[in-house]
């Protein structure tokens, strides 16, 4: 316990020097505001915005401004949207946590029970195929896949949609069961993509795990028990080889909320992904700290997650 | 008594060798080439040899962990080694193995308990309750206490967890264990306790000891009868006093030689043997043990010796024995 909660206190420093690394590389960047006294009926607040978020103050004084702020759900003015960031990206992370969740969890099912097919089939056709696809898979840059299945099967068959995703998106359908198959008409592509893709890593991953533990002695002496292979795979060798896995699978928290910039670019899904690349393009530093600040935290979480449930899944190891 | 309990009659076991991107067979390694012996019930064959000698192959082999090439096993008068493994599984609860690591034998996520219990699950209709129970008993019978049970494997010493071994392979009362060279990875004063353990063990539950090792003290020590490999054949098989008080073969003479004598002021002549084991995959022609062998002629070069017996139950592969 006194391990915890000295883990949980390690991560304020981690959080607050990774946040303000971020701060600094923006602040070089310049004066987001500059842009808004083009703008005649804004050129009026842009002193009073500039005052507000300590841009006339030097960068340390605005970073312990900007965090004193963010922490209070304050996250700072969007030059492109003209509003709250906070109400920017609240809008924008339930369709990012959509695809996020759902290709994540696809991508660790199939890629650990490919992995360990692989494993348990070495050296097989059904191996050599699975190491191909994943290889294939891991190499090509998401743009590939997107725009090969932007032109098959959105242009040629129009099997689903591009685009869009907005707040208030089709109103006009009222029926649940509807709204339900637009939605994945629109959101399938992309979650099969970044399944594709993210699926490798997985596969590879516990396919080296499993071969590892089925060499291993105690595999032999489920043998020698006489358990039936089923059981020595599942109970002896399985549950062994999930104690990498799921690191693995607690690093990959942040791809929750979409780490997935391009694809949702390409798709023209309006998640937060997106919304990172254009603010990147519109020099909306506010919006760029407020998606990274919220990657930062999903990593450190990710990462104390790891080393917990690695104390939970193996008992050899404990928190100390 | 006297029932025969095991019989392995001429057993092959060859490993092909793979190489090239098409996985060719360019060879093998002959691992066991041509053994045969039978064992009597709650008697122990000591199974010895150098590293490499096809020792630990045999032992798995017998409990068919990994298929044979040729040959017969018959384990109280069934052909076991034509069976599947389906079919040869309800057998496990006869036949069981204590394996060499302590260390890594054991499932590290499982409790000691669920382990041990683990072959009643399987093979036995015994409630939770009467699992526990044995679980206990097993313990005590090994001198571990009921309450390791809920500990890992981890959390113990290296003579405890083989101990933990031991009472895994005696859970369901097999017949008959294969003792793969339990005691080679302890330190002494813990191989004597191990030792002795087995020995009672074999007394109170009447079980066949397929002992490997590679220290022949503990061999003369628990064997009724040895058998001698070299290159994976046998080069002497006979009870306990014919090969260790009057061993035929020079490969058992060598052997018995270089066992440490603890008396400082003894004198012997020592058989040093020249050389390194061969490599199994090229054996040498004719006897396999000519090329170290201080006492090889020409024949031995070109002849293969035949196992033959030179005194009642007193076997030597040997053309001078």
């Amino acid at each position: 316990m006194n391990y915890l909660i000295k883990r949980v206190l390690q991560l304020i420093p981690t959080f607050l020097v990774a946040t303000l690394i971020a701060f600094i590389l923006f602040s070089l960047v310049g004066d987001p505001f500059e842009g808004l006294r083009q703008d005649p009926r804004l050129a009026s607040q842009v002193e009073r915005l500039r005052r507000i978020y300590g841009y006339d103050k030097d960068p340390i004084t605005r970073y312990f401004l900007w965090i004193k702020n963010f922490l209070q759900g304050e996250w700072g003015y969007s030059i492109m949207a003209k509003r709250a960031v906070f109400q920017v990206v609240m809008e924008r992370l339930p369709v990012s946590l959509s695809i996020g969740i759902v290709n994540t969890v696809l991508a660790t099912l199939f890629g650990i029970l490919l992995g360990i097919y692989s494993a348990i089939h070495l050296y097989s056709a059904a191996d050599y195929a699975a190491t191909a696809l994943v290889f294939f898979g891991m190499s090509m840059p998401s743009f590939f896949f997107g725009v090969m299945a932007l032109f098959f099967f959105v242009v040629t068959i129009p099997l689903f949609n591009v685009g869009l995703m907005t707040p208030g998106f089709h109103p006009d359908i009222a029926n649940l069961f509807d709204k339900t198959i637009e939605y994945g008409r629109h959101l399938a592509l992309p979650i099969f993509i970044l399944t594709l893709l993210g699926m490798g890593g997985f596969v590879r991953y516990s396919r080296s795990a499993m071969l590892e533990v089925l060499h291993m002695d105690y595999i032999r002496t489920a043998r020698a028990k006489g358990l039936p292979e089923s059981v020595v795979i599942r109970k002896h060798a399985l549950r062994n080889a999930l104690i990498p896995i799921v690191t693995l699978l607690a690093l990959s928290l942040p791809a929750i909320i979409g780490a997935a910039p391009i694809t949702e670019t390409i798709f023209s899904i309006n998640g937060l992904g997106k919304l990172y690349i254009d603010a990147l393009g519109a020099n909306d530093i506010m919006v760029l700290m407020a998606d990274l600040t919220l990657t930062i935290s999903l990593v450190i979480i990710g990462n104390l997650l790891a080393d917990i449930l690695y104390a939970v899944v193996d008992p050899r190891v404990t928190l100390e | 008594m006297n029932d025969v309990l095991l019989e392995v009659h001429d057993l092959v076991k060859w490993f092909p060798i793979k190489r090239g991107v098409f996985g060719r067979v360019q060879g093998h390694v002959k691992a066991v080439d041509g053994v045969s012996f039978s064992l009597r019930q709650g008697e122990t064959l000591g199974l010895v040899g150098e590293s490499g000698s096809g020792k630990t192959t045999i032992g798995r082999l017998v409990l068919k962990l990994i298929p044979h090439t040729r040959g017969r096993i018959v384990f109280e008068g069934v052909d076991i080694t034509s069976m599947n493994y389906s079919q040869f599984r309800p057998m496990k609860k006869d036949m069981q193995i204590i394996f060499q690591d302590p260390y890594s034998s054991l499932n590290p996520r499982m409790t000691v308990g669920e382990i041990i219990a683990e072959p009643l699950l399987v093979h036995t209709n015994m409630t939770q309750k009467e699992r526990e129970k044995r679980v206990y008993e097993l313990l005590e019978k090994v001198t571990l206490r009921p309450e390791h049970a809920r500990r890992y494997p981890h959390e113990f010493s290296g003579g405890q967890r083989q101990r933990i071994g031991i009472a895994r392979a005696l859970a369901l009362n097999p017949k008959f264990i294969v003792a793969d060279e339990p005691i080679s990875a302890l330190d002494v004063s813990i191989q004597a306790q191990i030792t002795n353990l087995l020995i009672d063990l074999q007394r109170d539950m009447n079980i066949s000891f397929l002992f490997i090792a590679h220290d022949l003290s503990v061999v003369k020590h628990m064997a009724d009868s040895v058998l001698v490999l070299y290159l994976g054949k046998p080069m002497e098989y006979g009870k306990n006093e014919d090969v260790f008080v009057h061993p035929r073969h020079p490969y058992t003479q060598a052997l018995l030689s270089a066992v440490p004598v603890p008396d400082p002021d003894y004198k012997r002549e020592r058989i040093i043997l020249q050389g390194e084991i061969p490599s199994p995959i090229d054996p040498p022609k004719g006897c396999v043990f000519h090329t170290r062998c201080p006492y090889a002629t020409d024949k031995c070069k070109t002849e293969i010796p035949q196992l033959r017996e030179v005194a009642t139950g007193h076997f030597v592969a040997c053309h001078y024995a």
